[in-house]
C-alpha cells in the first residue's frame, strides 16, 4: 500500500514537472563546422599541387584559388554559426545554474525551517502523550492509543533527525553547484573570447585570399598582356 | 490491515489536495493543534459522545498531514525541475578545427619564396607581383599569432567544458543522494498521516467502547451533554453531514465519470435532507442530475435515502462513509429514463 502512495506522489511530481528541457538550440552546428573545416583545409592544402603544372592565364587557376577562398569563408561561417549558437547557450547555461544555486541556498534555509517545525510538533506531542499517559491511569482502554502516540513521537523525532542529515548532504550540493555556475562562466567567456578571434581571423583570411588571387591575375598579366586584354575584351 | 487502509485514506486525501504552499499546511496545522488542545485530558472520564469530538480532531490531522504531503511532493518536484538540467549534456564541444597554422606556415614559405625568387627585379610587372606578394606575406603573418590566440582560446573552452562536465556530475550524484533522501521523507510524512488516523481511531473506540471511567468508581456517571440520540446512525453525524464534492483531481468513481459533484447533507432531529447536483463527462444525452432526497437516519452504517430529481424520477441515494473521516460514497440509482443518466457511484471529499 505504501508503494501505491508512492506512484501517486510520483504522479504528482509528474504533472508538477515543467515542461521537458529544451532541445539543443544548435544541432548539427558542429558537424557542419568539421565538415566545412574539413572540405577547406583538403582544398587548402592541394592548391600548390593543383597549380603548380598550370600557366599563369590558366583560367582553372584563379578558380582553383577561388574555391579555396570560398571554401574557407565556408569554414569561417559555419565556425562563427556554431560559435554563435555556443555562446548564446553559454549564457543561458551560466544563468540556469546560478537560479538553481540561488534556490538550492533558499532550499537550505528551508530546510532548518522545517527541521525546526519538526521540533516543535515533537514537543506538542510530548505534551499530548503526558496528558493521554495520565488518563490511561483512570482508563486503561487507551492504552494502546498511547502506545501509537509513543511510536508517532519518535517517527517525529526521527523526522528531524532526518531532516538535519539531509541539510548536511544538501551543503555540498549547494557547493558543488556553486562550482558549476563558475565553471560555466568559465566557459561562456572562452567561447566569447573564440568569437571574437574568429572574427579577427576572418578577415585576415579575406586578405589573404583576395591578396593570392590579385597575384595570380597579376602574373597572367605580366606573361601574357595581350591575352589578358583580349579576354577582358 | 488497518494501516493498508490508512494508507488508502491518506493517499485519497492526497489526490484531493491541489498546490499546496507552506503557509497552507501551517495554517492546517495550527487549525489541528487548536481543535481540541484539551482532548487527551478529555478522554479519561468522556462518554461516546466524544467519539465525534475526536473525529473532527482526526478530521483535522489528516488534512495536515496530507497538506505537508503534498507540499513536500511539490517542492520535491520543484526541485527535480530545478535541477534537471544536471542531466543535460552542453552543446558539443567546438570542433577541434583543421591544422590552418601549418597550412598558413607552408603558404608563408611559399611566399617568402617567391620574394627570393623575383628578387630586387627592376622589371614593373615583377614588381607589381612582389608587391602583391609582399601583401600575401603581411596577411600570412598577421594569421600566425591570431591562429595561436585561437588555438589557445579553443583550448581553454574545451577545458572548462570539461570541468563543468566534472562539476556538473559531482552536483548530480549529490542530487541524487538528495532526492533520495527527501522521497523518504515524503514516504514517511504520508506514513504519519496513517499514524495519526490510527492514534484518533484507537481514541474513539476507547472512548465508545467503555463507560467513561471516574476516579470515584462508586458515583454515578454523569449525564452526558453530548450523547447521541437513538435515531443516530453507528458513526457520527459528521460522517454523512456537511457539504461534500468530487475531487478536480485522480477522483474515483464507477460508471460514468463525474466532472463536478455537489452534495449538500443537512440532519435535524434524527432526519436527514439534502441535494445533489452533478455533470457527468458523457458523449450524449443529458450529462446533468439534479435531485433532492430525504429520509430519517438508520442505526446502520449506509444510509439509504429516497430521492426525486428535478424532472420527476425517482430512485435512491446511499451513503457510504469512506474509510477516512473526510470521505464519502454515493451509490445513486434513478429510474432510467432515455438520454438520462440513471446511476452514478464516485467518492466525494469534505468540502
Amino acid at each position: 500500500m505504501r508503494k501505491l502512495v508512492v506512484i501517486l506522489l510520483a504522479g504528482f511530481a509528474w504533472n508538477l514537472n515543467a515542461p521537458a528541457q529544451e532541445a539543443n538550440p544548435a544541432p548539427g552546428l558542429a558537424e557542419r563546422a568539421a565538415k566545412a573545416d574539413a572540405n577547406w583545409e583538403a582544398l587548402a592544402k592541394g592548391l600548390d599541387a593543383k597549380i603548380q603544372r598550370m600557366l599563369p592565364c590558366d583560367p582553372r587557376l584563379t578558380a582553383a584559388i577561388e574555391e579555396v577562398s570560398q571554401a574557407s569563408q565556408a569554414r569561417l561561417a559555419a565556425m562563427n554559426q556554431y560559435l554563435q549558437a555556443a555562446v548564446a547557450r553559454a549564457r543561458q547555461d551560466t544563468e540556469t545554474a546560478r537560479l538553481a544555486l540561488v534556490a538550492e541556498q533558499a532550499s537550505a534555509r528551508d530546510l532548518e525551517t522545517d527541521r525546526a517545525e519538526a521540533e516543535q510538533e515533537r514537543i506538542a506531542i510530548e505534551g499530548q502523550l503526558s496528558d493521554l499517559t495520565d488518563s490511561v491511569k483512570r482508563r486503561p482502554s487507551l492504552e494502546e492509543a498511547r502506545a501509537k502516540l509513543q511510536s508517532i513521537e519518535e517517527s517525529v523525532a526521527a523526522r528531524a533527525r532526518d531532516l538535519q542529515s539531509l541539510a548536511t548532504k544538501r551543503t555540498p550540493l549547494a557547493a558543488a553547484l556553486s562550482d558549476l555556475v563558475q565553471a560555466r562562466q568559465a566557459r561562456q567567456r572562452a567561447l566569447e573570447a573564440q568569437l571574437d578571434a574568429l572574427a579577427l581571423e576572418t578577415l585576415r583570411w579575406g586578405d589573404y585570399y583576395a591578396a593570392r588571387l590579385a597575384r595570380a591575375r597579376t602574373e597572367c598579366e605580366i606573361t601574357n598582356p595581350v591575352g589578358t586584354s583580349r579576354r577582358k575584351r | 490491515m488497518r494501516r493498508a487502509r490508512n494508507t488508502v485514506i491518506l493517499a485519497a486525501s492526497l489526490c484531493a489536495f491541489a498546490a499546496v504552499s507552506r503557509e497552507a499546511y501551517r495554517d492546517a496545522y495550527k487549525a489541528w493543534r487548536q481543535a481540541d488542545p484539551t482532548l487527551e485530558r478529555d478522554v479519561a472520564a468522556a462518554g461516546p459522545a466524544l467519539a465525534a469530538e475526536i473525529d473532527r480532531v482526526a478530521n483535522q490531522a489528516i488534512k495536515y498531514a496530507a497538506a505537508r504531503s503534498v507540499f513536500l511532493s511539490q517542492s520535491a518536484a520543484e526541485q527535480e525541475r530545478r535541477l534537471a538540467f544536471l542531466n543535460q549534456d552542453l552543446l558539443a564541444a567546438p570542433p577541434a578545427g583543421s591544422d590552418a597554422s601549418r597550412i598558413v606556415s607552408a603558404e608563408a614559405d611559399a611566399v617568402r619564396h617567391s620574394l627570393d625568387v623575383y628578387g630586387k627585379d627592376p622589371d614593373r610587372g615583377i614588381q607589381m607581383a612582389r608587391a602583391l606578394l609582399n601583401r600575401e606575406n603581411i596577411a600570412l603573418g598577421a594569421l600566425a599569432p591570431l591562429l595561436a590566440e585561437a588555438r589557445k582560446t579553443a583550448d581553454q573552452a574545451r577545458a572548462a567544458t570539461e570541468s563543468e562536465q566534472q562539476a556538473r556530475k559531482k552536483a548530480l550524484g549529490l542530487l541524487r543522494e538528495a532526492s533520495a533522501m527527501t522521497n523518504q521523507q515524503i514516504a514517511k510524512a504520508s506514513q504519519e498521516g496513517a499514524a495519526w488516523a490510527d492514534y484518533y481511531r484507537l481514541l474513539a473506540d476507547a472512548v465508545r467502547g467503555a463507560t467513561p471511567a471516574s476516579v470515584t468508581p462508586a458515583a454515578a456517571p454523569a449525564p452526558d451533554p453530548r450523547a447521541p440520540s437513538s435515531a443516530l446512525p453507528a458513526l457520527p453525524l459528521s460522517r454523512y453531514v456537511g457539504a461534500w464534492v468530487f475531487p478536480a483531481v485522480n477522483g474515483l468513481y464507477h460508471g460514468p465519470e463525474p466532472e463536478f459533484v455537489d452534495l449538500v447533507v443537512h440532519e435535524q432531529n434524527g432526519h436527514a435532507d439534502g441535494s445533489l447536483f452533478a455533470r457527468f463527462k458523457v458523449s450524449g444525452g443529458d450529462p446533468l442530475i439534479r435531485f433532492d432526497f430525504a429520509g430519517d437516519f438508520q442505526k446502520t452504517r449506509n444510509q439509504v435515502f429516497n430521492l426525486e430529481t428535478s424532472d420527476g424520477a425517482k430512485g435512491t441515494i446511499e451513503l457510504i462513509p469512506g474509510p477516512a473521516f473526510n470521505l464519502l460514497e454515493i451509490n445513486v440509482q434513478i429510474e432510467p429514463k432515455p438520454g438520462r443518466i440513471h446511476q452514478a457511484n464516485a467518492v466525494l471529499i469534505k468540502k
